[in-house]
């Protein structure tokens, strides 16, 4: 090895010269782009698929959950009139 | 045109926008990455995704750096990961060699044969085992050191740290590289 060797690889690495994109990089690169769009739509689509059987599911469970309050309400509303009823006839006694 | 003006156009997805800032870095881009990889395919192919990567997170870029500087981050980030893929593509290669099952791990390493097709010439074989052995910093302050056009202050900015942090990471750099040349080129 002698330092003229060194000298030159650095030479070599600091004088690289710059290169011209090649005539296809506009090509591949609007290809590229065109998958990255694609595949970005499929992802918001299938994000707003989801999203939407969330909320069907949602608002699912608020249905069947009103249901069940108002069958308790109406259970309830028998029951109060059951007591009512028999409070009046206590108190009428 | 302002750069805020140009963002917004940007962030709202305006074709011709992105057009002018693919037209503006497609040279410094493809050039910073030609110096991390020292391989013109390779180069062209990572610049590509880097703005791909711009096109896709320009809506998370909160302005708070220069848009160049993000775009050159990203240039280093990506170039730095592929020459990760591209050792380990090497290091599969060997293994296959020294195991006598070449066609599998060349099937696992994507098809090329890296030692044939990544080293373009004896210098550069040289220079990317030297720059292999430094730290990602060091490789990174270094390298992007021997580039026209970028200073101190544009390369701490790049790098998120101070100018003195990246004197003493080239010097460093410089440091090393000097003496693993020497180790290399006495075999």
């Amino acid at each position: 090895m002698n330092t003229q060797d060194m000298k030159n690889v650095m030479q070599n690495f600091d004088t690289i010269e710059n290169i011209e994109p090649s005539e296809n990089w506009e090509v591949n690169f609007q290809n590229k782009l065109d998958n990255a769009r694609l595949s970005k739509s499929n992802s918001v689509s299938k994000f707003n698929l989801v999203v939407l059987v969330l909320i069907v599911i949602n608002a699912g469970f608020v249905w069947n959950s009103l249901k069940t309050v108002d069958t308790k309400s109406e259970d309830k509303g028998t029951k109060y009139k059951t007591i009512a009823n028999e409070l009046l006839i206590t108190s009428n006694n | 045109m302002t750069d805020a003006t140009w963002l917004q156009r940007l962030k709202s997805g305006d074709k011709l926008a992105f057009n002018e800032l693919v037209m503006l870095y497609k040279h410094g881009v493809i050039n910073t990455c030609y110096r991390f990889l020292l391989d013109k395919e390779d180069a062209e192919d990572v610049s590509q995704d880097v703005f791909i990567e711009v096109f896709q997170s320009i809506h998370s870029f909160r302005g708070e750096s220069k848009i160049s500087t993000w775009i050159y981050r990203i240039a280093v980030t990506k170039s730095l990961d592929a020459i990760k893929k591209r050792n380990r593509k090497k290091r599969i290669s060997s293994l296959g060699k020294i195991l006598h099952i070449d066609d599998v791990a060349n099937w696992i390493a994507g098809g090329k044969q890296p030692d044939e097709d990544l080293e373009t010439s004896d210098t550069f074989s040289i220079i990317n085992k030297i720059l292999n052995q430094l730290p990602d910093n060091q490789r990174i302050a270094f390298t992007l050191s021997k580039i026209d056009g970028f200073t101190n202050q544009e390369i701490s900015e790049i790098m998120k740290t101070t100018t003195i942090a990246v004197e003493s990471l080239i010097y460093r750099a410089k440091k090393k590289v000097t003496t693993d040349l020497n180790v290399i080129l006495k075999k």
